[in-house]
């Protein structure tokens, strides 16, 4: 029953599945290429896209080759249904952990640097009378 | 309903339709997915942390020496490799262990050439003198404050560089015959103006930190263009924090790389042997699952050190 | 391919296994867990030694010790010097947490309950489970070596924080930054948590496995005793949160080791014309990597106590557990919330303050899944038939502890409040009464209730009830006082208050706390004597001593190799079945196929 079950929700029962993981690779690689032109735009040279859009842009382009990558070579397509429990506190809890550490780390730049940039820049002045 | 009856209803209803071994791998992912994040949250916010300011900023691939090509080489590489495992199981899956063996080999010369491609960009790294701890953190324009806070880590730079030029001299001497013109007359006079000493008929006191570390990597530009490269550690502000997160971080990624290619040879002198049977089906599929990992850890790995 | 149970292709009783397969590298998962039994009792003597050197210090600054202070070099003159007392208060936190709590709960009580009580024969890998009791040596062994190194074990807290311990000073260098013991001992420090980390990860994926994968015909997730779904939060709670730890320990080491910068602040820091390196990185990172698995620790050596004393106190109330599902919720819930409020423990750290209203507001909120415990846990006493046996009480006193450790966690919850009671010996109240009062006497409760399965004895009631009530007493004696002293301002960590006028008057409530401190630690041999006596000379105890309801009193007392004889048997209700109406004996076991059938959850 078990065994059934298993066979009929398999990956392998998929027509084309060879042309499919060829599909993927191709996509991955186009992937690739597209965040090299993104950060082409960004370069100081060109500088058409402004550097955080272009980094988001990256970013956003390496989450879609992930998800590629998750859901068709890791077979997430088929077995979703089995690992979701797993998969879906892992992603949350790793986005969220990322997202509260950021605004301790803007505040490194207020302590830190800015305050050292003001100092320098009061400095200057002083140096100037 | 007989016992039996019951006991096989029940029976269905345990557990999820996965092998223990699968799921045990994705569980190991889990903590795999929770350990890179803390490794890539720790330089997403050391590295958000300092302003963008002409000079004091996160270094640009560039300045480090750190080349988007070879990056690029090695996500093909390892987009490769992934797609190879994953035929290497559709194809042991349906019963032609010959070319599942031979995907398996593909696969595993695709991580061994990512890996060879790494060793030449840490060998760069370490030519270039660009290791944590050693680069200089101090460049004309930042501020007497800064410079005041960090004279001392800039006085052992100014030490070090000193060595290094003296060792340089000597060793191009000894191995070439002649030190390049330019470099070494550019090097002659750091060494002079880093001590004290009179110009005209007034005191002239030598070189600040900063002004070292923007004439060293003067000398280092001047090399580059000669074709003559010299081991001199560069002035990058904020270059040491980049090279802890860059090697804490591409060295985890090969560490696992490296053990996901014992398991790969493993399989391979199985397959060649003519030893792959239906039961390893599970095997490589499980061992897939762990090296698409790897590639998704490449893949964002890759445009946050090399992009932007 | 698909199932999850093995069928054995021989009969498991008759296997006969060498000593040293047996006892020492054994794959049973019931060896496993009496092996992480005996050396978490090795360790927690040498935590208790400690934490009673920690307490002479405090309770008599700078008195000569009796008998302690020869060991000690001549050069101290038989006194403690402030460095030592810094060593010993970091390695009695490390050695109890990461030695003794964890590996008891996780470790020994884990991996014997866990195939037992669900019907496997063993855990899913046991090479695996094998291999996560044999990662521990090395951690052990480290630890205790370094103890012995120049400067002593690590000497800046449990929590190591940097700068403290991670920007080490070269010698002859004064006015340090840094502990003194942060030098070899630290870094030996932080290759032993190593160790213990991937042991618990390697455990905690095997339990997520085995509880997923291997349950006997019937045992549906809602079937399952409390302390299975205990130990199965519990197991993802550290596989979620422990890489997080690694990576904070492997950062610091590589700090420690090889000149990176990760944890040092952004100009490093001078002194003189020396300088710790070029800096770069932030001091806060490693209390958000260390908090963000340290507070699910927290979590981790509490969850399986509840789930242990959930089952313990159904089954001596003589009724079903109150509320089954809420029960199984609250833990979900305790979990989920453990990952979002670490920074409880870094209001006065410098960080966002705005982080730390979200922080506030998370962690008053882990009280109502508490909450809901708690009054479980009275409910299910409630006009039950109570036996008061060893485990009973011990169950009991869990309970109650808890519900003052957790009543003295709500006033550090909240920001004003921690302001003023942040590191003072409040805070060393609160964590003593909850890992020390409950887990502890959960672990007590486990045991003794336990015992018969695991050895085929009984422990000793009169003994096991002298232990409990002396215990009871001197815990409280020694750990109540100190939340008056903690308002009274008395900071932990300090090597010596008398020298602050302003503190001069607590000092004869600290003698006193020293002295229940030593009675407490003294009342363990108590336990320790019963439990070894018990061993050889208790009474033989049959399948069911308690008359209990989870699958694992189906097998004999101690279970053979594979656990159960013939076919592992099936699962036809819940686990709390006490005082069903409709059966003659007051319980109904969940493997007895004959009776009244299914109410879910338990609850009639």
């Amino acid at each position: 029953m078990r065994a059934e079950k298993h066979e009929t929700e398999s990956c392998e029962h998929v027509p084309n599945l060879f042309r499919l993981y060829m599909f993927v690779a191709v996509a991955l690689i186009i992937c690739t290429a597209l965040s090299f032109v993104f950060n082409y735009y960004a370069s100081e040279d060109v500088h058409t896209v402004a550097k955080t859009t272009a980094f988001l842009l990256i970013l956003g382009v390496a989450s879609l080759k992930a998800l590629l990558v998750g859901y068709i070579f890791m077979h997430l397509k088929w077995d979703w249904g089995k690992l979701y429990f797993l998969i879906i506190p892992v992603a949350i809890l790793g986005m969220m952990m990322i997202i509260v550490l950021l605004p301790d780390a803007l505040l490194g730049v207020l302590y830190d640097a800015k305050d050292q940039l003001i100092i320098a820049e009061q400095f200057a002045k002083e140096m100037k009378k | 309903m007989t016992e039996h009856a019951e006991r096989l209803e029940n029976h269905s209803e345990m557990g999820i339709p996965l092998t223990s071994g699968k799921l045990c791998m994705w569980l190991f992912l889990v903590t795999e997915v929770m350990f890179f994040t803390a490794l890539i949250g720790t330089y997403l916010i050391l590295r958000s942390s300092i302003p963008t300011h002409p000079i004091i900023s996160w270094p640009s691939p560039e300045r480090v020496h750190l080349s988007e090509l070879i990056g690029a080489i090695n996500t093909f590489v390892l987009i490769a490799s992934s797609l190879t495992v994953v035929l290497a199981h559709h194809k042991a899956y349906h019963g032609d262990p010959t070319s599942a063996t031979r995907y398996i080999g593909v696969t595993l010369v695709l991580g061994l050439a990512f890996l060879g491609i790494k060793t030449y960009e840490y060998k760069t790294k370490f030519d270039h003198d660009i290791l944590p701890g050693r680069i200089g953190e101090l460049l004309p324009g930042m501020g007497i404050q800064r410079e005041r806070q960090m004279h001392a880590i800039g006085m052992q730079y100014v030490t070090r560089v000193r060595l290094q030029m003296e060792a340089a001299l000597t060793r191009e001497q000894k191995q070439f015959g002649y030190v390049h013109p330019k470099v070494k007359e550019a090097i002659e006079m750091l060494l002079v103006d880093m001590k004290d000493g009179e110009a005209g008929d007034k005191y002239r006191p030598p070189l600040s930190p900063a002004q070292v570390g923007e004439r060293v990597n003067d000398i280092l530009h001047i090399a580059h263009m000669e074709h003559h490269e010299i081991r001199l550690s560069p002035a990058i502000p904020y270059g040491n924090m980049w090279a802890s997160c860059y090697f804490a971080m591409t060295g985890f990624h090969a560490l696992h790389v490296f053990g996901g290619l014992v398991v790969f040879a493993i399989l391979l002198l199985k397959g060649l042997r003519g030893q792959l049977a239906q039961q390893d089906v599970g095997q490589i599929e499980i061992i897939g699952l762990y090296w698409h990992f790897v590639d998704i850890v490449w893949i964002f790995l890759f445009p946050l050190l090399y992009l932007v | 391919m698909s199932i999850s149970q093995p069928i054995p292709t021989h009969d498991h009783t008759q296997i006969e296994l060498g000593f040293l397969r047996k006892y020492i590298f054994s794959e049973d998962h019931k060896m496993i867990g009496i092996q992480f039994l005996f050396s978490g009792m090795i360790f927690l003597f040498l935590g208790g030694a400690l934490a009673l050197l920690v307490r002479l210090q405090i309770g008599w600054p700078y008195g000569n010790l009796p008998m302690v202070g020869n060991w000690f070099p001549a050069s101290w003159g038989g006194k403690m010097s402030p460095e030592f007392y810094t060593m010993i208060f970091s390695m009695h936190a490390t050695i109890m947490i990461f030695f003794v709590i964890i590996p008891w709960l996780t470790g020994a009580f884990g991996n014997f309950l866990i195939p037992l009580q669900i019907g496997a024969r063993d855990m899913a890998f046991p090479k695996l489970n094998m291999l996560s009791y044999w990662v521990m040596w090395p951690s052990f062994i480290l630890m205790l070596i370094s103890f012995f190194v120049a400067g002593g074990a690590a000497g800046s807290g449990w929590t190591a924080y940097p700068t403290l311990s991670s920007a080490a000073m070269p010698d002859g260098m004064t006015g340090s930054p840094a502990s003194p013991n942060s030098g070899t001992g630290q870094v030996l420090w932080l290759i032993s948590l190593l160790f213990a980390g991937v042991s618990s990860m390697m455990g905690s994926v095997n339990y997520i496995t085995t509880i997923i994968n291997m349950r006997c015909p019937g045992m549906t997730l809602m079937r399952m005793p409390m302390t299975i779904w205990a130990m199965f939060v519990t197991a993802i709670l550290q596989a979620m949160a422990l890489p997080v730890l690694t990576v904070a320990i492997i950062l610091q080491l590589l700090d420690k080791t090889i000149g990176t910068t990760f944890f040092l602040p952004p100009a490093g820091m001078a002194f003189g014309n020396w300088h710790t390196g070029p800096g770069g990185g932030q001091p806060l990172l490693w209390q958000h990597l260390f908090w963000f698995y340290s507070h699910p620790a927290v979590y981790i050596m509490i969850l399986p106590a509840m789930g242990m004393v959930s089952d313990i106190i159904s089954t001596f109330a003589r009724k079903p557990l109150f509320g089954y599902r809420p029960m199984v919720y609250a833990i979900a819930g305790i979990a989920g919330l453990g990952f979002i409020v670490w920074g409880h423990h870094m209001f006065q750290s410098g960080m966002d303050p705005r982080l730390g209203t979200g922080f506030m507001i998370a962690t008053i909120m882990i009280a109502l899944p508490s909450a809901v415990k708690t009054f479980n846990w009275l409910g299910t006493i409630w006009q039950g038939n109570i036996q008061y046996t060893s485990a009973m009480l011990n169950a009991l006193a869990f309970v109650s502890m808890f519900v003052i450790g957790g009543l003295s966690g709500i006033f550090m919850a909240a920001t004003p409040v921690d302001v003023y009671i942040h590191d003072t010996y409040f805070i060393v109240a609160h964590i003593h009464y909850v890992l020390f009062m409950s887990t502890i006497f959960g672990i007590y409760a486990g045991v003794y209730y336990w015992y018969p399965k695991m050895f085929g004895r009984m422990m000793s009631e009169t003994l096991g009830k002298i232990h409990f009530a002396l215990t009871f007493l001197s815990a409280n004696a020694t750990f109540y006082p100190m939340h008056i002293i903690g308002v009274g301002g008395h900071p932990r960590r300090y090597f010596d208050i008398t020298i602050y006028d302003t503190f001069q008057h607590l000092q004869p409530l600290n003698a006193f706390m020293t002295v229940a401190a030593i009675i407490l630690g003294f009342v363990q041999f108590i336990f320790v004597a019963n439990f070894f006596w018990s061993l050889f000379f208790g009474k033989k105890a049959n399948r069911n001593p308690w008359h209990s309801n989870s699958l694992e009193w189906a097998a004999p007392s101690p279970p053979p190799h594979g656990n159960f004889e013939g076919n592992v048997p099936s699962v036809y209700r819940g686990p709390y079945e006490y005082g069903h109406p409709e059966t003659q004996e007051d319980y109904l076991p969940q493997f007895e196929p004959n009776g009244p059938k299914d109410t879910p959850g338990g609850s009639h």
